[in-house]
Parts: structure tokens; C-alpha cells; sequence
């Protein structure tokens, strides 16, 4: 007995993974568990989304390195698993499978774009636990286990179509690629600016990959809309954005941008003057927001961007951490049970789960590019925004 | 009128592209049958060129200068190296090829790092032609390419080597036999393939996404002009491109451009159904 309890104080004192290694089969299960709480990290390291990969998986580091600063999760240390699924189908199913089932995390979170957070559901919700998803995308989702803590279309569109009606204009051409986000992003944004007054004269889709744009801005010069609104996402939005700037575009632009793709992705300069819907921007002044990027940059770097979807990572690891504390416990039902009651004090502002559909009370901003064409200012706040999700009752 | 000369301009821009890229395929799938999957990998050494000689200080111009220079070098190497020990055996030049191409991918990942990488256009803005108003850059990709394709008519048709590359293809024994070092023709045909792809890639490298993986795009669609044009001829290239370039700059007019790819697809397979060795077939190679 006595032993027992010098080598469980060995290992919580970290001598190291060896010591865990080299004596676990004398441990029971349980009692190495209940040293860490595990968060099963699935995030596109490779593959088409690497950029946007990158900050996300820092944001959960930083979030993780504060909560251990303090004293963890209810005094568990937070231990990340990170797996790369390559931005893949396949790959997000595999790793979301090996993070439950040979991991055995607490928690899954990450992935970007639709097809990862399909795949990973496809895991998560048959397992019945947990996995937060940070990334604005097109809705539609409603699972028990299911929590998204970036805005879903309403939360963007809805606040938004009055204010471009009034500022920017009332005629929208849409451009997006041909994916499930931008088709239901424009199903929203057709009704929300038809109620504030405006129309869209015209939307076109193109596949992933498309190396020339040129025919689009044609049609977009005989249409003559006021302004244009931009959903082609990742590498292809770098092609659209060069092409348009070349085209000598007069319109607004409305495009699906952030600080972290500008900087890393653009030629310098050419998002100068674009607007975007956002629920965090870096410019937004407050304390939490301060301390967010000080705190991302002293350990990745003094010139780094963070962004919209490593903020709203960084706020589900910290929201988690939150309704398990209050919680009193780690399991999956209970930590859900509690999330709605909990509150975190987010750099986008206060920000919460609402218990009938696990989404995200989210801010909700409209941002220019400054003329560095990087980073934004805020022009509009619309303030915090209710997930509604008429498909969605839980 | 405006409509027509935008539409004409977008076209060409879109088959000097397709022209450029397929060049180098026509060469080594048509005359030297290799079906080389590492060609796409051209297109995106030609656009890293230029980035790197950017982000060192350098001009776009040098850049567009050096990269057909570094796609020769690239292609020479692989010719050389690879392809050289497989013209017997194309099944298993396909699997090298194929090879190479993720390597060099991955070796360009690893050296320049994830994700996409900034070229900044050489000129800016438009210019006013009188019915329409056109970006100016386009406009020398345009004229860039049809000089380009021109000069390869002319070395083909007038030049000692263009004999020797005829003679070769025709029937490589014979040509050895006459005393043509067919190696030698091979090599040098090759490589410049090569050039030319990495000049396409340098001229669209202001337009598009420098991405490692940039090269996958344009392999499909080379591949697609070739089939369509004719593989092994200049001219089944210009048509084949003139086909798949004019039609997508249309219809991507007309029509939702996810349905105008997949018509244009559908075309082509028509064609080449009833066509089976392409628009323009050279005679003797049935």
C-alpha cells in the first residue's frame, strides 16, 4: 500500500511518461485516467485547410496552458492528443475512431470544413461523446453530443442584411464554391435581405479547384449589382480574390476572410477593403481579447494572426472546462447537462451554450480590411446573437 | 459587342494555359509514349520559381525568365534518371511518374512550407480597348503563349532538331540507323517540355493559388486536351485547347459552371468516341 501511494505521487509530480510506461501494468486503468483529463484533438494539419489548421490547433495549446497554469480541470491536468486528418474524409473518420477508441479521450474537438465535421459526427455521435466543433458553418446539425461553438448562418446574415441594405447597397451578386456552406449560406442570405429590402441578382457555384474566374466577373459587370459577396473558400479564394482585384472590380466585396489567411495566404495588400461577417475579429478592445493575443503570441510568435475559428477553439476547451467544474465530473451526459449554466468570459465577449440546440450565443461583427490588407476594423457590432434552429430541438 | 470580345479574350486566356501545359504532355505522351503523371509537377516548379525569386528580392520578370529554365533542369534530371530505363516498359513509367510526382510535391511542402504562397502581379489594372476594358496582365499571357507556340511550329517544321525529332518519332530504329543520336533527341524533347510547362506556370502564377499541390489541376485538363486535340501534334494541341478553352469560357457564361464542367467533360468523350485518335490525327499512327 505503501508503495502504491510513492508511485502514484511520483507520477503526479511528472516524473515523466516513462515512469507511467515502465509500471502501468500494476496500475488499474482507472487510476491512470483520472490523472489527465484527455481532449481528443482532430485538426487538418495537412491538406487544404493547413493554415487555418495551425492557429486552431496553437488555440487549444494556449487554452490548455492556461487552464494547467491554474490548476486544470478540476484539478486534472488537460492532456492533448492531436491527430492530423488531412483534411480528408477518410482521415477525420480514422482519427476521430483512434481518439475514442485507443485513446479513450474525454472529449473530442477541431476539424474546419464541413466534410471533417461530418465524418468526425459520424464517430462521435455513435460513441456517444462529446465533440465541439469551433468553425462557422452552414447548420443543419442536431445531435445530443453535438456542441458548435461557431455561428451557424443566422447568426451572420440575419443581423447583417439591414446594414448592408442601409450602407452598402441593395443588390448582391453571390459567388461561392460549390459546397454545402455557400449554397445555405445564400438560402439565407436571399430571405434575410429580401425582408430587409434588398435582392440577390444572382448566384454562381464553382467546383473546388477552379484556376480562372474571369467568365464570372463578366456576368457579374452586366448584372451591375451593388455588391458582391464572396464564398469561395480556402486556395480557391486566393485565385478569386487576385483575379477580381485584376478584373478592376468596382463593387464592395464581401469575402470569407481573417486575419491568419490574409497574412499567410494573400499577396500583401490585396484584401485591402473587403468586408466579413465574423463572430471575433483581433481588433475588438477588451481585457480577454488582450490577453488572448498576448498570450498567443509570446509562445508562437510575436507576429502571428489568430482568428474567427481558433477563438471560438479556444472558448469550447475553456466553456468544457467550465461545465465540467461544475459538473463535478468528466462523463460525457454530465458535462452536457452542465454547459448551458456556464458562461466564459470569451475575447469576442461573453459567450454561452444554448441548451436546446448546443449551439453557441455568439458576437456577431462586420470588419473591414485595413489597407495592409491583414488585419480589420470592426464597422458594425451587431452584439451577441441566439443560435435559432427551427430543424433543431434538443 | 463588348460581351463577345470579353468572352473571345477570357477563352484565349483560358487556351494559352491549356496550350502551354499540354505542350510538354503532347511531347512525351504523344511522340514518346510515356504518360508522364509528373507533369503537373512543371506547372507548380515553374510558379515556385517565381515566388522564390520574389521573395528574394527579384523580379517577376526574372522569375518568368528562370522558371522554364528550372523546369528544363527538373525534367532533364528526371528524364535522365527515370524515364530514361522505361520507354520499354510504360506501365511501369506510369507508377514512376507517379512516384516522382508525390515526391516532388511533398519535397516542395517540406522545403517551402503549408499552404498557398503570395505572387504579386508584375502590372496592374486594365486596359481600355475600345468595346471592352481588359485586365492588361492577361493580355501578355496571351501573347506570351501564342509567340511561344509559334517559335515551337517553326523549331519543329524548319529546324535541324525538329528534323531529327520528326525522323525519330517516325520510326526510332531507322533514325538510329541514319545516325541520329535518338537518346540525345529524347532527352533534349523532354526537357523541353518541361521548359515550356514551367513557363505556364510562371505566367499563371500572378492569376492563381501557388500551392505544392497546384500542379494536380492542370495535369487533369493537359491530359483532357491532348486526348481531345490528338496527342504528338502542335496543331491537335491548339485545337484540343481552342475545344475545351473556348467551350468552358462559354457555357461558364451561360450556365452554373459545375454543369458547364461536366458538359464539357461529356463533349469530349463524344468526340473522342467518334474520333478516337483526336480533332487533328496525324497521319501513320493509328
Amino acid at each position: 500500500m505503501k508503495t502504491m501511494i510513492n508511485r502514484r505521487d511520483l507520477l503526479k509530480q511528472g516524473a515523466g511518461a516513462a515512469m507511467l510506461a515502465g509500471t502501468g501494468l500494476s496500475f488499474p486503468g482507472i487510476l491512470r485516467a483520472a490523472d489527465t483529463v484527455k481532449v481528443g484533438l482532430s485538426i487538418p494539419v495537412t491538406g487544404l485547410q493547413a493554415i487555418l489548421g495551425e492557429t486552431l490547433m496553437n488555440c487549444y495549446k494556449l487554452a490548455a496552458d492556461e487552464l494547467n497554469a491554474a490548476n486544470g480541470i478540476a484539478g486534472r491536468k488537460v492532456e492533448l492528443i492531436v491527430e492530423d486528418n488531412q483534411t480528408t474524409t477518410k482521415g477525420a473518420v480514422d482519427k476521430a475512431r483512434k481518439l475514442i477508441g485507443q485513446d479513450k479521450v474525454d472529449v473530442v474537438m477541431g476539424t474546419i470544413i464541413s466534410l471533417e465535421r461530418s465524418a468526425t459526427l459520424s464517430v462521435t455521435s455513435r460513441a456517444k461523446k462529446l465533440f465541439f466543433y469551433p468553425t462557422n458553418f452552414e447548420g443543419g446539425e442536431c445531435d445530443r453530443y453535438f456542441v458548435a461553438t461557431g455561428p451557424i448562418p443566422m447568426q451572420q446574415v440575419d443581423p447583417m442584411a439591414p446594414w448592408i441594405v442601409e450602407s452598402l447597397g441593395k443588390t448582391v451578386y453571390i459567388m461561392g464554391s460549390d459546397y454545402a456552406w455557400p449554397r445555405k449560406m445564400t438560402e439565407a442570405i436571399t430571405a434575410a435581405l429580401e425582408k430587409a429590402g434588398g435582392k440577390v441578382v444572382g448566384a454562381d457555384f464553382y467546383p473546388f479547384g477552379t484556376q480562372d474566374f474571369g467568365p464570372a466577373f463578366q456576368k457579374i459587370k452586366d448584372s451591375k449589382p451593388d455588391i458582391v459577396w464572396s464564398m469561395v473558400v480556402g486556395n480557391d479564394a486566393v485565385t478569386q480574390l487576385k483575379q477580381y482585384r485584376s478584373f478592376d472590380m468596382r463593387q464592395p466585396l464581401i469575402a470569407p476572410l481573417d486575419e491568419v489567411f490574409n497574412k499567410d495566404a494573400l499577396p500583401p495588400g490585396v484584401a485591402a477593403g473587403t468586408y466579413a461577417p465574423q463572430p471575433y475579429w483581433m481588433s475588438i478592445d477588451s481585457p480577454a481579447n488582450k490577453a488572448f493575443i498576448d498570450g498567443f503570441r509570446q509562445r508562437f510568435g510575436q507576429d502571428k494572426m489568430v482568428n474567427g475559428i481558433g477563438e471560438a477553439g479556444y472558448n469550447g476547451l475553456h466553456l468544457y472546462a467550465l461545465a465540467a467544474e461544475k459538473a463535478g465530473s468528466f462523463e460525457d451526459a454530465k458535462v452536457l447537462a452542465a454547459l448551458p449554466s456556464v458562461e466564459f468570459d470569451a475575447p469576442q465577449g461573453k459567450v454561452r451554450i444554448d441548451g436546446s440546440n448546443n449551439h453557441c450565443v455568439v458576437n456577431s461583427f462586420v470588419g473591414k480590411a485595413k489597407d495592409d490588407g491583414v488585419g480589420y476594423e470592426v464597422v458594425k457590432s451587431f452584439g451577441a446573437i441566439e443560435p435559432v434552429t427551427p430543424y433543431c430541438k434538443l | 459587342m463588348d460581351l463577345a470580345v470579353t468572352t473571345l479574350l477570357n477563352a484565349l486566356t483560358l487556351i494559352s494555359i491549356l496550350a502551354l501545359v499540354g505542350l510538354g504532355l503532347t511531347i512525351s505522351f504523344g511522340l514518346m509514349n510515356v504518360t508522364n503523371l509528373a507533369h503537373g509537377e512543371f506547372v507548380t516548379v515553374g510558379a515556385f520559381t517565381v515566388y522564390f525569386v520574389q521573395s528574394h528580392g527579384g523580379s517577376f520578370w526574372l522569375g518568368l525568365v528562370a522558371a522554364p529554365v528550372v523546369g528544363a533542369a527538373v525534367g532533364l534530371l528526371l528524364e535522365g534518371i527515370i524515364l530514361r530505363r522505361l520507354y520499354e516498359r510504360p506501365v511501369g513509367a506510369i507508377l514512376a511518374t507517379w512516384g516522382v510526382s508525390l515526391i516532388l510535391q511533398q519535397g516542395i511542402e517540406l522545403t517551402f512550407g503549408l499552404g498557398a504562397k503570395p505572387v504579386v502581379p508584375p502590372l496592374d489594372g486594365v486596359i481600355d480597348l475600345g468595346v471592352s476594358a481588359y485586365p492588361v496582365y492577361r493580355l501578355i499571357l496571351i501573347a506570351i503563349a501564342l509567340l511561344t507556340l509559334a517559335g515551337v511550329v517553326l523549331l519543329v517544321a524548319r529546324t535541324r532538331f525538329g528534323l531529327d525529332i520528326r525522323t525519330v518519332i517516325q520510326n526510332r530504329d531507322m533514325a538510329e540507323a541514319v545516325g541520329i543520336n535518338t537518346r540525345r533527341t529524347y532527352a533534349v524533347a523532354f526537357g523541353f517540355g518541361a521548359a515550356v510547362a514551367g513557363l505556364a506556370g510562371a505566367l499563371i502564377s500572378p492569376l492563381a493559388t501557388v500551392l505544392p499541390q497546384m500542379g494536380v489541376n492542370y495535369l487533369a485538363n493537359a491530359f483532357f486536351v491532348v486526348i481531345v486535340g490528338g496527342a504528338g501534334s502542335v496543331f491537335g494541341l491548339i485545337a484540343g485547347s481552342t475545344f475545351v478553352g473556348g467551350l468552358t469560357s462559354i457555357l461558364n457564361y451561360q450556365i452554373s459552371p459545375s454543369l458547364a464542367q461536366a458538359l464539357v467533360l461529356l463533349s469530349a468523350i463524344v468526340i473522342v468516341r467518334f474520333r478516337p485518335h483526336g480533332l487533328v490525327s496525324i497521319g501513320g499512327r493509328a
